[in-house]
C-alpha cells in the first residue's frame, strides 16, 4: 500500500458507504420488494439488510487480515495471481457496468420528470463531466465531500416523505406475515442487489485509520439503510397499495410527484426532489466510477488514477447508451445483477474468507 | 584598495568591511547614495580638542530628528567636551565611551558589515562611524509621518473595540502585543522583497501554534523572489495553497481583535509593513463567515446573524438561477397563480429570462464598480441614475420585467451582507456560472454548478487544513463555533484543527452562577449580613456576586 495515500476515518468510511448504497436502488426497490412479497415486502427488507450486514461483515474480516492490502493485493495471496487478475478485472468490469446502466437511469428519470426536451445525451456528459471533476481527486476529499453532501441530502428527502404522510392509507400496508420461506429466500438475493454499492469495501478499508471502529460502524450504516428503505417503500406502498406500486415503474417517483403541500409555497415537490435526487445518483456513481478506475490504476499498478478516469469517460458513456429503453436497460440490470453480482458480493467474499482461515494467511487481528 | 567580496547569490556573504579610515568609509556610502538627495549626511569632530572625527547619516524625515538633535548629536558634540574622560582611554576605548556612555538613545546596535549600513540607513535608521574603529553604531530613531489609528471603513462594527491597523508595522505589532501580554506571543522579522526590502513579522504563540503550519509559511515565504511588496495582498497570492481557485484561502483583516483571536485559536498572522492589512493562516470556509461581534454579542444574536449570511450567501449564489430555471424552465413548481403572475409581467419583455437576467447582473455589477471609485458626492448620482434610469425606466419601458429588478437587488442586498469583501466576490463569478449552467439545464444546471462548487470546497486545503473544517472531517466539539455558535459558556476549547499544545480556552469557574441565588432581601431580623470585604452602600447585597471566589464559598456554609 502507498503510505503516502491520506486516510479516512470510520466514519467517513460509513458515511461513504450511505450514501454510494443510496442511489438508484431505492427508485425501484418499493416495486421490487412488493412484487416479490406482496404486502411483506417490509420483512424481506429487514431480512436483506442483516445478510448484507453479514456480508459486509465478511468483508471487513478480510480487509483486517491484510490490513494494508485491498482486494487486487490479498487475493493474490490467497488465490494466485493468475485468478486474482481475474478477481480484479470482473470488479472492475462490473463496477464501470453498474455505474454506466446508473447513469443511464438517472438520465432517463431526469429526462422524464425534469428535463423533458433536454437530449438524453447531454444530461449523461454533463453528470459524468461532474463527476469526473469529483474523482480526479485523491480518497479523502473525496470522503470530505460526502461528509458536507449528506448534510443537504437527506433533510430535504425526508421532509418531502413525511410531506405526504398525512393522506396515507395505512391500510394498504395490510395484511403481514403472509410470507412462506420458500419466498424469502428466492426474493431476498434480490434485497441485497438493492444494497450494492457496499462492496466497495473491498477497497477502502486499508485506508481507514482507525480500523478497530469499522465493524460497529459497518452494522450501524447498514442499519441506517435498511431503515430508510424500510420507511420509503412502506410509505410507498401504503400511498398506492399493493397493486398500484407493482404496476409503477418508479414507485417513488411517482410518490412524490402525487405530493400536494397545503398551503405551501412550493407546488409541486418533484423539481425541488429531483434537484436533490441528483445528488444521491451522484454520490452513487461517483463512488463506482472512482472504485473502477482505482482499482484498474492498482491492477496496473499505476499510482495515478486521475489517468484512468477521463479514460474511462468515453467507455462509460457509451455503455450507457447502449440499452435501446427502458425496460431493456432493466434487463441488462438484472441480468448483471444476478449473474456477476451474486459473484462480487456473495461468493468472491465467502470464497476468499474460507481460503485465508483455511491457509492460515494474513494478520490476526482481534479486532 | 578596498576589497569588496560580492556574492549576489546570498546576502550574508555580501560582507563590506569597515576600514579604521573614515574617509574612505564616507567615500563608500556616499558612492552608494550618489544622488540619493533625501539622505542627510554630517561629518563632525567631536572631544576637547576636536580631535575625533566621526560621522552620522539617516533619510531626511523618516527619522525622529528631534531625537538625533537630543540623544545623539547633543550628548556627543556638547556633554563630551564637558566630562573629559582620562586621555589615556580616549584613544584606546573611545568606541566603547561612545556606545556606553555618551550616547543616550536606548536602541543602539554595533555592526560591523557596511552594507547593512546602507539597509539601515534606509529603514529610518541613525548610524554613526568613528573614525579609527571598524565596527559603527547602527541607533534606532525611526519616525516618520503616519496615520493615526483609526477604525478601519471595510470593517467597522456595532460592538467592538474602533482601533485598526496602520502602514506602520511597528505600531501594528504594538496593537498585537497590547491586546495579548503574553511572552509566548511572538513575532519574528523577516524582510521580502529584493527592493523594497519589506519587514514583515510572523506573529504566532508559541505553544498554542500548529507547528507544521508554521514550518510551512515559513518555508513557502522563502520561496517568494520578488522585486516589490506594497501590500499582504501579493505576499497572499505568492503563498496561497491553490492559485487556480476561485476562493481566497488566507483570510485578511485590519481589525488587531480579530489577529488576536486567530493567533489565540493556534494560527499564525502575518503583518506586513507598509499596509494596514494583515493575513491569517490557516484559512477556512468558516472564517470569512463570520465577524468579531459574533463573540461579541449574545449567542442567541450570533446564532441569528450567522444563519442569515449563511442565507445571503446562498441567495447571493443561487437566486437569478432559480428564478431562471422557474420561470423559463419548471413553472410548475411554484403556484399557478404565481407562474401565471411573472408570465404576465414578462408579456412585453423582448429577452429570454436568461438574457434579460444576464443582462440585469451585469447592469449592476456595472454600477457597482463606478460607485466604488466615485468620491462620496457623485456616490449618489450612480444611485439616482440606477434607482430612475435602469429600474424604473427599464421596467416602465417593458424592456425588463419588474420581478426581474427585485431578484437582482435582492442578490445585490445578500451579497453585501457578507462580512467578506473577497469571498463575496468568488460567489459573485460562481453566481454568473450558475446562471449560464441554469440557462442551458434548468435546476439540473444549476445543482451541477452547485455540486461542483462543493466538491472544489472539499478538496480545497488552506495550509494543510481542510477549507471547510470543522464541518468536515473534524471533531463535532469544533461545530460550537462553526454556522452555529454555541453559548460562550461551554465553549472550553481551541478548535482542533487549528490548535496544537495548549488546547484549554476557558476554566470552568462559573459552574454553578445559576445555582447560586443572590438573596438580596434583609433577614427576619432586620439584620444585613455584610459578607467579607462588602462595602457598606451595597448593604442590602446579601451575598457578593463573585465568580469562583472561594472564600464566598465558605461564608455560605456558615450560614
Amino acid at each position: 500500500m502507498n503510505s503516502n495515500e491520506e486516510k479516512i476515518s470510520a466514519l467517513q468510511l460509513g458515511l461513504l458507504i450511505i450514501v454510494t448504497v443510496i442511489g438508484v436502488g431505492i427508485l425501484t426497490l418499493p416495486r421490487t420488494v412488493t412484487e416479490i412479497a406482496d404486502t411483506d415486502g417490509w420483512l424481506l427488507i429487514i431480512i436483506g439488510g442483516a445478510l448484507v450486514i453479514v456480508l459486509a461483515l465478511i468483508i471487513n474480516s478480510l480487509g483486517n487480515m491484510f490490513p494494508d492490502k485491498t482486494i487486487i493485493e490479498y487475493s493474490q495471496e490467497l488465490v494466485g495471481r493468475p485468478l486474482s487478475y481475474l478477481i480484479g478485472s470482473i470488479l472492475i468490469i462490473y463496477f464501470t457496468l453498474i455505474a454506466a446502466y446508473s447513469v443511464r437511469i438517472f438520465g432517463e428519470v431526469l429526462k422524464m420528470y425534469l428535463l423533458p426536451k433536454t437530449p438524453i445525451e447531454i444530461i449523461i456528459i454533463t453528470f459524468l463531466i461532474t463527476i469526473i471533476y469529483l474523482v480526479r481527486n485523491n480518497l479523502e476529499g473525496i470522503a470530505r465531500f460526502y461528509e458536507i453532501i449528506i448534510l443537504i441530502m437527506f433533510v430535504p428527502y425526508f421532509l418531502a416523505l413525511s410531506a405526504g404522510t398525512w393522506e396515507l392509507d395505512y391500510s394498504n400496508l395490510l395484511p403481514v406475515f403472509q410470507l412462506s420461506p420458500k419466498v424469502i429466500l428466492g426474493g431476498v438475493l434480490q434485497v441485497v442487489f438493492s444494497f450494492s454499492g457496499f462492496e466497495v469495501l473491498y477497497l477502502f478499508i486499508p485506508f481507514v485509520s482507525d480500523k478497530q471502529n469499522i465493524k460497529k460502524t459497518l452494522i450501524i450504516v447498514i442499519s441506517i439503510i435498511t431503515i430508510i428503505y424500510l420507511i420509503t417503500s412502506l410509505i410507498v406502498l401504503a400511498s398506492f397499495g399493493s397493486r398500484q406500486t407493482k404496476a409503477l415503474l418508479w414507485p417513488l417517483m411517482a410518490y412524490i410527484k402525487s405530493i400536494e403541500v397545503p398551503g405551501a409555497f412550493i407546488e409541486q415537490l418533484e423539481g425541488i426532489i429531483m434537484t436533490i435526487w441528483v445528488l444521491f445518483i451522484f454520490t452513487t456513481i461517483s463512488t463506482l466510477y472512482f472504485s473502477s478506475t482505482f482499482m484498474a490504476s492498482r491492477l496496473i499498478k499505476v499510482r495515478e488514477h486521475k489517468i484512468f478516469s477521463t479514460f474511462l469517460l468515453p467507455l462509460v458513456y457509451i455503455i450507457a447508451l447502449q440499452p435501446e429503453n427502458v425496460p431493456d436497460l432493466y434487463w441488462r440490470l438484472d441480468i448483471l445483477s444476478i449473474y456477476v453480482g451474486t459473484i462480487v458480493i456473495v461468493i468472491i467474499p465467502i470464497i476468499l474468507l474460507i481460503l485465508a482461515k483455511v491457509l492460515k494467511k494474513g494478520v490476526k487481528t482481534n479486532v | 584598495m578596498r576589497v569588496i567580496k560580492k556574492n549576489k547569490d546570498s546576502k550574508d556573504k555580501n560582507f563590506v568591511p569597515v576600514l579604521r579610515e573614515l574617509d574612505k568609509n564616507i567615500e563608500f556610502l556616499e558612492d552608494i547614495f550618489q544622488d540619493c538627495d533625501d539622505i542627510v549626511s554630517r561629518e563632525f569632530t567631536v572631544g576637547v580638542n576636536q580631535n575625533h572625527r566621526m560621522y552620522i547619516s539617516y533619510v531626511d524625515v523618516m527619522t525622529n530628528e528631534d531625537m538625533i538633535q537630543q540623544h545623539v548629536l547633543r550628548p556627543l558634540l556638547l556633554e563630551a567636551r564637558l566630562i573629559s574622560p582620562d586621555p589615556g582611554d580616549i584613544k584606546k576605548k573611545l568606541f566603547e565611551l561612545v556606545l556606553k556612555g555618551t550616547l543616550s538613545a536606548s536602541d543602539i546596535e554595533v555592526k560591523d558589515n557596511l552594507d547593512e549600513a546602507v539597509l539601515a540607513i534606509l529603514s529610518g535608521d541613525t548610524i554613526l562611524l568613528i573614525d579609527g574603529v571598524t565596527e559603527f553604531i547602527v541607533i534606532s530613531t525611526k519616525g516618520w509621518p503616519t496615520r493615526g489609528l483609526s477604525e478601519p471603513p471595510g470593517e467597522s462594527v456595532i460592538r467592538g473595540p474602533r482601533v485598526g491597523f496602520v502602514e506602520t508595522f511597528r505600531y501594528n505589532t504594538v496593537l498585537l502585543r497590547r491586546s495579548i501580554k503574553d511572552p509566548r506571543l511572538k513575532i519574528k522579522n523577516t524582510q521580502l522583497g529584493e527592493r523594497t526590502k519589506t519587514n514583515m513579522g510572523i506573529a504566532y504563540i508559541d505553544d498554542i501554534v500548529n507547528y507544521k503550519v508554521l514550518e510551512e509559511l515559513e518555508n513557502r515565504l522563502e520561496t517568494i523572489h520578488i522585486d516589490g511588496i506594497f501590500e499582504s495582498g501579493q505576499v497572499e497570492q505568492l503563498i496561497e495553497d491553490d492559485w487556480l481557485s476561485l476562493f481566497p484561502q488566507i483570510q485578511n483583516t485590519e481589525r488587531p481583535d480579530i489577529v488576536s483571536a486567530a493567533l489565540l485559536q493556534g494560527k499564525v498572522a502575518l503583518i506586513i509593513d507598509n499596509t494596514p492589512t494583515a493575513l491569517i493562516v490557516p484559512t477556512t470556509f468558516n472564517d470569512f463567515m463570520q465577524f468579531p461581534e459574533d463573540y461579541y454579542e449574545r449567542w442567541w444574536i450570533a446564532n441569528l446573524i450567522r444563519w442569515i449570511r449563511l442565507s445571503a450567501l446562498i441567495i447571493s449564489f443561487t437566486l437569478p438561477s432559480i428564478y431562471i430555471a422557474v420561470a423559463s424552465y419548471h413553472p410548475g413548481i411554484i403556484p399557478s397563480n404565481l407562474a401565471i403572475f411573472i408570465a404576465g409581467t414578462r408579456e412585453t419583455v423582448p429577452f429570454p429570462v436568461f438574457i434579460e437576467a444576464l443582462i440585469m447582473e451585469i447592469t449592476f455589477e456595472l454600477l457597482r464598480e463606478a460607485g466604488v471609485r466615485l468620491p462620496n458626492q457623485l456616490g449618489s448620482t450612480i444611485g439616482i441614475v440606477g434607482s430612475l434610469i435602469i429600474g424604473q425606466a427599464a421596467v416602465e419601458a417593458g424592456l425588463v420585467s419588474p420581478i426581474m429588478v427585485i431578484i437582482v437587488a435582492l442578490t445585490a442586498i445578500a451579497s453585501f451582507s457578507i462580512p467578506s469583501y473577497n469571498f463575496t466576490i468568488s460567489f459573485r463569478i460562481l453566481r454568473f456560472i450558475a446562471m449560464v449552467a441554469t440557462g442551458f439545464l434548468g435546476l439540473y444546471g444549476l445543482i451541477l454548478v452547485v455540486i461542483a462548487t462543493l466538491v472544489h470546497l472539499s478538496v480545497l486545503k488552506s495550509f494543510g487544513v481542510p477549507y471547510l473544517a470543522p464541518i468536515v472531517s473534524g471533531r463535532m466539539t469544533d461545530w460550537k463555533d462553526s454556522i452555529i455558535k454555541a453559548p460562550l459558556p461551554s465553549i472550553k476549547e481551541r478548535n482542533s484543527y487549528t490548535a496544537w499544545g495548549d488546547r484549554k480556552k476557558l476554566r470552568d469557574l462559573r459552574v454553578d452562577i445559576r445555582a447560586r441565588t443572590v438573596d438580596i432581601e434583609p433577614k427576619e431580623d432586620g439584620t444585613i449580613d455584610k459578607g467579607k470585604n462588602q462595602p457598606s452602600h451595597t448593604q442590602n447585597l446579601k451575598k457578593p456576586r463573585k465568580i469562583g471566589n472561594k472564600d464566598n464559598d465558605r461564608g455560605e456554609k456558615d450560614e
